[in-house]
């Protein structure tokens, strides 16, 4: 039954309503409507009147007037909430250019920190898929000397099954051996070489996440040359047929057939195969040297512990075992010993030899420094928020005022603030994420990896993000809101406001300094970082790198003809045989001492295997003596005592010096002992050092000398010219006719050298970008604030105008105060900056100075965006016909 | 701040937990008629809920509208924690004296 107005005895009603308290008005008055209805029903409508008057007396009490103090005012109120929604976006939809200056910089903001976010989850997430990841470990070996210690990834052969049988806390301990690129031939006709073939023990299996999906894949990795393709892999090899049972060649050597099938493992392992081989080497150097302790060839040891064990408990154990068969007996002061690393630490250690041979490990030092610039982006992000949100305070002081008087309390008006603030972060966020998607691809290209948005969308992403989100919105928004709020209602309706709040302008400017402290030195470090990378490309690294290729040669004693061939190839300046360029890391290291090869002093040397015309083509710069000529090598000829067959050899500058043999004239013919044979070898000649390796690393000592036997590449120098491409094509022709059976691979040597500063250019690029939009949401934040300056001061400027002030004058006024504080920022910036990069800096063994122009590049281009920034807004109010601006009430 | 409670406060305790889901100023003087026989002025009724609130033996929090109540929002009540224990207290002393007292015969 409805209630009818009417009815109610209005006077009595309209009583309640003056002296009841406002709180409990609502309540006590739904409670007498509803005994009215039902009194209605049941006593008559005389009666329920009767009733209802004198209910109302009965209300007047004290206590109903006072109303209830302790209890809080009812805020959820839902058609409140839809009314001050509505009211936020349509205050969002009348300042668009503010609206958007928030959520354009929240935006990049977040984005930023996303993907880095991901970036980070992706790189710590390596290898910690497998079920039992934390139970399982690779046998790292050392070798020490003097103190000196040198960790390898590869472990020796005996090792796997010593470590199954000798200690009981190992449930599992097998090899797997990362191949390099191998040649695939399929039925006779489809040739091409094969990346990331695993020679794997069967117990791997049992060890790593491989999941077999067809096959028997333990019987198959017990017998030789039986492979499991993963899914990908078959595919690529046979197509849609049946893969089980097919056979291929391997390494033109061997048939191997395909006994089953496993899942692609996930992008985030160091050991992503695509496919796993029997552990049986068709190699004979590799079959007869396979059961030696002596012997490490690449293959790592990969041990399962029992439940509970203390991985540092082996290590005594798995010492004993290094001494039993390697230390005792074996003169060298060298020591060898294991220790263990943890799977998923693998990919976090890049000092051991780079994590592996397929995956570039990752230097933590990178993931802390990202996470720093996200989170230096964001916080830059957020003082825009802040700066403009409360710069634009005093125009809601009306607001403010109005809500006040009809009775808002400055709780609500700060959930109010607040909760604008997270409508605006909330949109950011969604369009961060939508952006992060849409750019992730182009980050992956740049950084070479493969990081996946699933991460975001996995449930602890999620998670981890809101988390996040929400506070970053509490803390942006807690202060403006605050502020706000806290305006008293008759000053803020009558608007008698000084046109700056004291307090939050000091802070504001503070935090303009700090915002672009941020970004000059972000500006600083890049382009320090920047010249660090040019100089890595473009040092003089003592050799010639320009227009020479080195190319593989599988036969050596085909070396003659090739070079014959090559000769009568107009383009081709010079041809030199050796083991390895001088940027290929293709070089031996042994002991050197001038008597006795086991005393402790002895020192290492590399060695370079290269013909007569190596130091030639290179162009090396000698420095005493002579180059060495083929005919040195009298050391193989079986005619000579082994302890006479003494090699002349090259040396550098560094051995000299490390030597003590004085000067380069002082060195010649001197005789020193070599670990390679135990050889005596004389000096006949040194040349300047140069960089046989990355610049993160000094040059070694070094010795040269021509040995037939190793010198696998040739290296040719082409003469410049328009027609390199075809001089390549021919190069290539004439190499396929010799090695019909070889796939041809040649690199240009610039290539190799760019090549061991790839991933350190790649990171560097993200960074750039990074920097690039730290500097770009500063001056956003700094163009808000000039426009509302601009605004703020339209009367004020329309007057100058009216008595004469001039436009370039009246830019200075509205400029002066930001260039200011960006000022301050710039000298702020600059030592820090200077420190943190010159800490960076000590990585690297050749490093730029950093140079004052450095700094003031970063000021000029700092001060000139900022002016810029501010100019735009400062020239168009400069310029503004003051009789529009005055008139303007 | 008085915590006891009072003998009305009691009563009208007690129809609030008996009514339990639905309890405002209608259902509990309903209960109350229809429990003690007595007559209660809605005004008393909602006088002591709120005093039973502010002394935290209750809470509150506003329900639904409907037509019959012009649209107005009634206070539901809902014991709390300490208002249950207040009202056990009570109940087990006066049932431990009971027990202490002589057996009468009348």
């Amino acid at each position: 039954m409805e209630i009818r107005r009417p009815d109610i005895p209005k006077w009595a009603n309209r009583l309640l309503t003056w002296f009841c308290a406002p709180d409990l008005l609502e309540e006590i008055e739904g409670d007498l409507y509803e005994s009215f209805v039902r009194n209605t029903r049941e006593l008559g409508l005389r009666r329920a009147r009767r009733q209802f008057i004198w209910d109302v007396l009965r209300f007047f009490t004290p206590a109903t007037i006072r109303g209830q103090k302790k209890r809080k005012s009812p805020n959820f109120n839902m058609d409140m909430l839809l009314n001050q929604f509505r009211f936020t976006l349509r205050r969002f939809a009348k300042q668009k250019v503010n609206t958007g200056l928030h959520i354009t910089g929240l935006t990049i903001g977040l984005t930023v920190c996303l993907l880095i976010g991901l970036f980070i989850r992706h790189e710590l997430s390596f290898d910690n898929y497998h079920p039992n990841a934390d139970r399982i470990y690779r046998v790292n070996q050392i070798w020490e000397e003097s103190g000196v210690k040198h960790v390898y990834y590869d472990a020796p052969g005996p090792l796997a099954e010593a470590l199954r049988t000798g200690i009981p806390e190992v449930e599992y301990a097998a090899m797997a051996y990362p191949l390099d690129q191998r040649v695939i031939e399929i039925n006779g006709r489809q040739r091409f070489k094969q990346e990331h073939i695993l020679m794997a023990d069967p117990d791997l299996l049992n060890i790593l996440d491989f999941r077999v999906l067809q096959g028997n894949g333990h019987q198959a990795l017990g017998q030789p040359n039986q492979a499991l393709l993963t899914a990908s892999t078959a595919e690529k090899f046979f197509g849609r047929e049946d893969p089980m049972g097919k056979t291929f060649l391997f390494d033109n050597a061997v048939t191997v057939t395909v006994a089953g099938i496993i899942a692609d493992p996930p992008k985030n392992t160091h050991l992503r195969a695509s496919m796993l081989m029997s552990n049986f080497p068709h190699e004979r150097w590799l079959k007869n040297n396979m059961g030696s302790w002596g012997m490490s060839y690449g293959a790592s040891v990969f041990a399962l512990l029992k439940p509970g064990t203390d991985p540092q408990s082996l290590l005594p154990r798995i010492r004993a075992m290094y001494d039993l068969h390697i230390n005792e007996g074996n003169e060298s002061p060298e020591i060898g010993y294991a220790v263990l690393q943890p799977l998923s630490r693998i990919h976090l250690e890049p000092d051991i030899n780079g994590g592996g041979m397929w995956q570039n490990a990752i230097n933590p030092q990178w993931l802390w420094f990202f996470g720093g610039i996200g989170i230096l982006v964001l916080l830059l992000a957020c003082i825009n928020f802040v700066n403009l949100s409360t710069a634009q305070a005093l125009t809601r002081a009306r607001e403010v005022g109005i809500r006040k008087a009809i009775g808002a309390d400055r709780g609500q008006l700060v959930v109010h603030f607040l909760g604008e603030a997270f409508l605006l972060i909330g949109i950011s966020s969604a369009l961060a994420v939508l952006v992060t998607g849409l750019t992730l691809p182009l980050i992956n290209r740049l950084i070479d990896k493969s990081i996946d948005m699933d991460l975001l969308y996995a449930p602890g992403g999620m998670l981890a993000f809101l988390a996040f989100i929400s506070a970053t919105g509490l803390l942006t928004g807690i202060y403006p809101a605050w502020l706000i709020a806290r305006f008293q209602p008759a000053a803020a309706i009558k608007s008698r406001f000084s046109t700056s709040d004291h307090a939050s302008g000091f802070l504001r400017k503070g935090l303009v300094i700090t915002q672009f402290t941020i970004s000059t030195a972000l500006l600083i470090a890049l382009l320090i970082m920047s010249r660090q990378m040019d100089y890595f490309h473009h040092k003089n690294l003592g050799f010639d790198k320009e227009n020479i290729i080195t190319v593989y040669m599988p036969d050596k004693a085909k070396n003659g003809v090739f070079k014959a061939a090559l000769e009568a190839i107009p383009q081709v300046g010079d041809v030199a045989f050796s083991m390895g360029s001088p940027a290929s890391d293709g070089t031996w290291t042994t002991n050197m001492h001038e008597t006795d090869l086991n005393d402790p002093n002895r020192k290492n040397v590399r060695i370079i295997w290269a013909d007569e015309n190596y130091a030639r083509l290179y162009k090396l710069q000698l420095l005493a003596g002579r180059l060495t000529e083929d005919k040195d090598t009298n050391f193989i000829s079986q005619a000579i005592p082994e302890a006479e067959r003494s090699p002349r050899v090259l040396v550098n500058e560094k051995l000299v010096h490390e030597m003590g043999f004085g000067t380069p004239e002082q060195a010649l013919h001197r005789r020193f002992y070599t670990g390679y044979n135990n050889y005596r070898v004389e000096i006949v000649g040194v040349v300047k050092d140069f960089n046989i390796s990355s610049l993160h690393t000094d040059i070694k000592p070094l010795m040269m000398s021509p040995f037939p036997e190793h010198e696998t590449e040739a290296s040719i120098k082409l003469k410049p010219g328009d027609d390199l491409p075809a001089a390549l094509a021919t190069v290539q022709a004439t190499w396929e006719k010799l090695f019909p059976d070889h796939l041809y691979e040649s690199r240009f040597l610039e290539q190799a050298i760019e090549h061991y500063y790839e991933s350190e250019s790649r990171l560097y690029g993200l960074f750039k970008i990074f920097a690039g939009l730290a500097i770009l949401i500063s001056c956003l934040g700094l163009w808000g604030l000039a426009t509302f300056a601009a605004v703020q001061r339209t009367k004020e400027v329309g007057i100058r105008k009216v008595f004469g002030a001039t436009t370039g004058g009246l830019v200075a006024l509205l400029s002066r105060d930001f260039l200011f504080l960006v000022g301050i920022a710039l000298l702020v910036a600059a030592p820090i900056a200077w420190y943190g990069m010159h800490e960076w800096l000590q990585n690297f063994s050749y490093r730029i100075d950093i140079h004052w122009s450095v700094f003031a590049i970063a000021a000029v281009s700092v001060l000139a965006i900022a002016f810029l920034t501010v100019g735009f807004q400062s020239v168009k109010s400069a310029l503004a016909n003051p009789v529009k601006s005055l008139r303007n009430e | 701040m008085n915590d006891r409670l009072g003998h009305l406060e009691e009563m009208i305790l007690f129809m609030v937990m008996l009514v339990h889901e639905e309890a405002y100023g209608i259902t509990v003087r309903d209960a109350f008629t229809e429990q003690y026989g007595q007559d209660i002025s809605l005004s008393a009724v909602h006088t002591v809920l709120r005093r039973l609130e502010e002394k935290g033996f209750t809470a509150s929090r506003m329900g639904g509208s409907s037509q019959e109540r012009g649209g107005r929002r009634k206070r539901l009540y809902q014991v709390t924690r300490y208002g249950y224990k207040m009202i056990t207290q009570i109940q087990d002393e006066r049932t431990r004296i009971w027990e202490l007292l002589p057996k009468l015969n009348f």
